[in-house]
């Protein structure tokens, strides 16, 4: 029998969303008690005899807490809730994109991958594809993200992954490709990457996953940042490959200003960036202009209303595949070499979100993405590739809690995609779509399952209409024992887009020629995984772990197929089957180390062929180590492997298409950089950073036919006002 | 007590980052990456190296038939030869060998040529220069074979292992060779 019996219990939730945290470590003050919230955020410490106690409180992403507690008596029980402040508006703890809603990491049934602030912000990146490379199972080749395998080689066509901006979707209306110069990306704070199919929620697009991009929420004070950088590429260790006489340069400013006043939430970004590149005539210049407003109507900010605007413009060489690999860094010398790419995208979005009293949310979302491309300093009869195309999208999403155990999302959504492009003539694309999914808490504790579904009609021009259906099953679990295990079974799947269907030119040499026989493509896959958090001390040191098993079946993948007269021609041509395991691990010490690893193991099969589908790395491994030197320094290294793709089309290589299209290895990248924190040195808080990436000047090709960049060294200088 | 602590902690940690860096440059150094290939790999196993002659010079392409879209060289270990479309078909089923999809130069009174023959000894029994006239791959015409010119009886080129074998191709635009097809 124990002499005391007083008990100390409570709830930790999440300030903002009032959504429980499972894990959050609670300590009483010089003392050996304590424990850790459950699944519903709860937590008892009993044993106690009467007094007063500091109750302190940690949970990795949220502000530290000490709360004063008294026991008025040694039986006395005390109910307390404490609300927990994240460090950053936008917790990498929360995530909204998995069911459309903000939710616990720990209840998500998928595998994601949060990236939050300090994440994105270290690793001094000006582009999104710099943070995707170090994703777990995503592989990135120029504008084309491929998660867990999905995509291989497509000319830059047919995203199969979607990418949100804000929850606004940003793939274009003509090939429906990622544009990641049309990304605001100093100002991006969160990415979310969803992995699996996940067309039961978002459509057409999500056939391998969803890539979620959200920008800073303004605070009181004024965030006024200037960030610049300047740098080169080192010269290529051989002499075939080197195009310029020195070092080509790169550099670029980005200003913006955020604020909160009263009501109003502003954030204003500009920037713009030169890269001669490493390659002959391949330089590019850049503009961005981003604005975000935000409007509370009440008090209790129920009702808001968010409007962003998103311009960028872009001036850059036009070649894509080398010479050869003896002179990998210059074009064909049948291309003409002056050739120049302009291009133009216009984003524009609304979002309004009402909250009912009765725990019920109204999401009217609209956009519009506009992109325009030309060709200039065109040879006399050279033909140019040029397009004009908007993509409008409205959906409308309804949320509420119908019961303490079941949570029900609908919603409905139109795109229509409008082509103009002489390569294409005029078309129009239109999906009409709706989607309802409920979660259900069974009854057993930390248990949720999700079922829901999706249904789509899509229509290019007077072509065939389609009708999909998109499924989606699945459970999470939040064991006693501190392990989330989930399972999740869904369809997904893509329309072919504009350029794939009515595409007729000519691109470096190879003719492409329509077909609108092309059908939707489409996949199943499923996964079980399990991720757990366990404290390492009582310092909020933590070890996180993750591990997956997935399957992703592909039927009628639409691929670049080259036809008995060596043309070629986008069609229904393979079924696929991809099947691997994740593993992840993150160590983070307060003390600033922190070590992190995944590995990805994929057997890519093309079924119909009976052989290993083509474009494809089977190992992905990525690694990162962050060593705290001194109190304002820490050095940082990311290193990325992916085992050689194992084919490629022989008849491209057979057919000369593209030279030396066989030369490929694996791919060795190891980044570094030196951050010195200058705030103890100039009162302001400044960054100052050195970076090298592919800092061991390896040489290697993430498309055929197309050098990847060299060693390139840059300072960064990042200063808040 | 609490400085031990944090001194141990900081060595766990040296240590982990020693480790760490010590495997990964252990595994960059397995990878050589791409570099360009040695003058000798360039040869192959068998080369075959042309000249190609416009009789009449530069001016002789006036008399070249439809549109000059590309010029290539290309032997066949097959003759005869199915239709034009059946071209792309022996190049993809490994029975012909191209210059290159690149063009060889045009509006020219000479050019040359080198193609490395990986599969060797091979025998080429019919080996041409061919003009594409569209911009469909199908659209192609022979204007030169290698042959004792002006007769146009193919001469079969064979390739030993470590060959370089020179020819010399005599394309005149007035006096074209029949069509292999």
């Amino acid at each position: 029998m124990h002499l005391y019996a007083g008990t100390i219990r409570g709830t930790i939730l999440d300030s903002l969303d009032v959504i429980p945290l499972y894990g959050a470590n609670i300590r009483v003050e010089n003392s050996q008690f304590g424990a850790r919230s459950n699944a519903e955020g709860r937590f008892a410490i009993d044993r106690l005899k009467k007094g007063e106690y500091k109750l302190r409180i940690s949970y990795v992403g949220y502000s530290t807490q000490v709360i004063p507690v008294k026991l008025i008596s040694d039986d006395a029980v005390l109910n307390i809730s404490i609300n927990l402040m994240r460090k950053d508006v936008n917790s990498s703890t929360v995530i909204v994109s998995a069911g459309k809603r903000t939710q616990s990491v720990q209840e998500v049934p998928i595998s994601v991958t949060l990236l939050d602030q300090q994440a994105i912000q270290q690793r001094n990146v000006n582009r999104i594809d710099e943070v995707l490379r170090y994703v777990s199972g995503v592989n990135v080749a120029r504008d084309q993200v491929s998660i867990r395998g999905s995509s291989g080689f497509a000319l830059g066509i047919g995203s199969r992954v979607a990418l949100l901006l804000d929850g606004f979707p940003m793939l274009s209306a003509d090939n429906g490709d990622m544009k990641f110069d049309a990304l605001p990306m100093p100002e991006i704070q969160r990415v979310e990457v969803l992995k699996g199919a996940g067309s039961a929620l978002y459509g057409t697009g999500a056939l391998g996953g969803v890539v979620s991009l959200f920008t800073r929420t303004p605070v009181d004070t004024a965030r006024i940042m200037v960030r610049t950088y300047a740098g080169f590429y080192t010269q290529p260790q051989f002499e075939q490959w080197q195009v310029h006489d020195a070092p080509p340069p790169l550099y670029g400013i980005d200003m913006s200003y955020g604020q909160k006043f009263d009501k109003l939430e502003l954030t204003i970004l500009g920037g713009t960036r030169y890269d001669k590149s490493y390659r002959l005539t391949d330089q590019s210049r850049r503009y961005n202009l981003f604005t975000k407003l935000n409007y509370t109507f009440d008090k209790e900010a129920r009702t808001t209303l968010m409007g962003i605007v998103n311009l960028a413009h872009e001036d850059r060489g036009d070649w894509v595949f080398w010479n050869s690999l003896d002179s990998a860094t210059r074009p064909p010398t049948t291309s003409n070499p002056n050739r120049k790419t302009i291009s133009n995208k216009a984003m524009a979005g609304l979002n309004l979100r009402h909250i009912f009293e009765d725990n019920a949310l109204l999401n009217i979302r609209s956009s519009v993405f506009l992109t325009d491309f030309d060709n200039y300093n065109l040879l006399p009869n050279e033909e140019a590739i040029a397009s004009s195309a908007s993509s409008f999208n409205t959906e409308v999403q309804y949320s509420r809690t119908l019961s303490d155990a079941v949570f029900l999302t609908t919603g409905i959504n139109t795109t229509i995609n409008t082509v103009n492009a002489p390569i294409y003539g005029i078309k129009q694309q239109r999906f009409f779509s709706g989607y309802a999914q409920t979660e259900i808490k069974p009854g057993i504790e930390g248990l949720i399952m999700t079922i829901g579904g999706r249904v789509d009609h899509e229509q290019t021009d007077t072509s065939a209409s389609h009708f999909v259906i998109s499924p989606k099953i699945a459970a999470s679990w939040l064991s006693p024992f501190g392990v989330q295990f989930r399972a999740s079974l869904g369809r997904g799947f893509r329309a072919a887009t504009v350029a794939e269907r009515f595409a007729a030119l000519r691109f470096q040499g190879i003719t492409v020629k329509s077909n609108l026989e092309i059908k939707p493509e489409y996949s199943m896959s499923y996964e079980i995984g399990a991720s757990t958090v366990l404290p390492l001390n009582e310092d909020a040191d933590m070890l996180m772990m993750d591990i997956a098993v997935f399957n992703n079946s592909m039927d009628d993948l639409v691929e670049p197929a080259f036809t008995s007269t060596g043309n070629v021609i986008f069609q229904n041509v393979t079924a696929a089957r991809i099947q691997g395991f994740e593993i992840g691990m993150r160590a983070q010490f307060s003390s600033g180390f922190g070590i992190e690893s995944s590995l990805t193991y994929m057997d890519p099969k093309d079924l119909t062929l009976n052989q290993t589908l083509p474009y494809r790395s089977s190992i992905l491994w990525y690694s990162r180590i962050s060593i705290p030197i001194i109190e304002s320094i820490t050095f940082q290294t990311d290193y990325r492997y992916l085992s050689r793709v194992e084919l490629i089309d022989a008849r491209i290589a057979a057919l000369g298409f593209i030279a030396d299209a066989d030369a490929r290895v694996p791919i060795h990248v190891c980044d570094m950089r030196l951050i010195l924190d200058m705030k103890s040195l100039i009162g302001n808080p400044m960054t100052l950073a050195l970076n090298a990436k592919n800092v061991l000047d390896y040489y290697y090709t993430e498309i055929m036919g197309n050098l990847s960049p060299n060693r390139q060294l840059s300072i960064q200088a990042e200063i808040l006002l | 007590m609490l400085r031990t602590q944090n001194q141990s902690t900081f060595m766990n940690h040296r240590i982990t980052s020693y480790t760490f860096i010590f495997l990964l440059l252990l595994l960059i150094s397995c990878g050589e990456g791409l570099a360009p290939p040695e003058p000798d790999l360039k040869v192959g196993p068998g080369l075959l190296r042309g000249t190609i002659i416009y009789v009449g010079g530069v001016k002789s392409w006036e008399n070249a038939p439809d549109s000059v879209v590309a010029i290539r060289a290309a032997g066949f270990l097959t003759y005869p030869l199915p239709d034009s479309a059946g071209i792309i078909n022996e190049l993809l089923n490994d029975r012909a060998v191209i210059s290159g999809f690149t063009s060889l130069p045009m509006f020219v009174d000479s050019s040359t040529f080198e193609i490395s023959i990986k599969n060797t000894p091979t025998t080429l029994k019919y080996f041409a220069i061919a003009q594409q006239t569209s911009i469909d791959l199908n659209d192609q015409t022979i204007i030169g074979v290698y042959s004792n010119f002006p007769d146009f009886t193919p001469i079969p080129i064979t390739i030993k292992s470590g060959d370089t074998v020179s020819i010399v191709i005599t394309v005149d635009f007035r006096n074209r060779p029949p069509q292999p097809f």
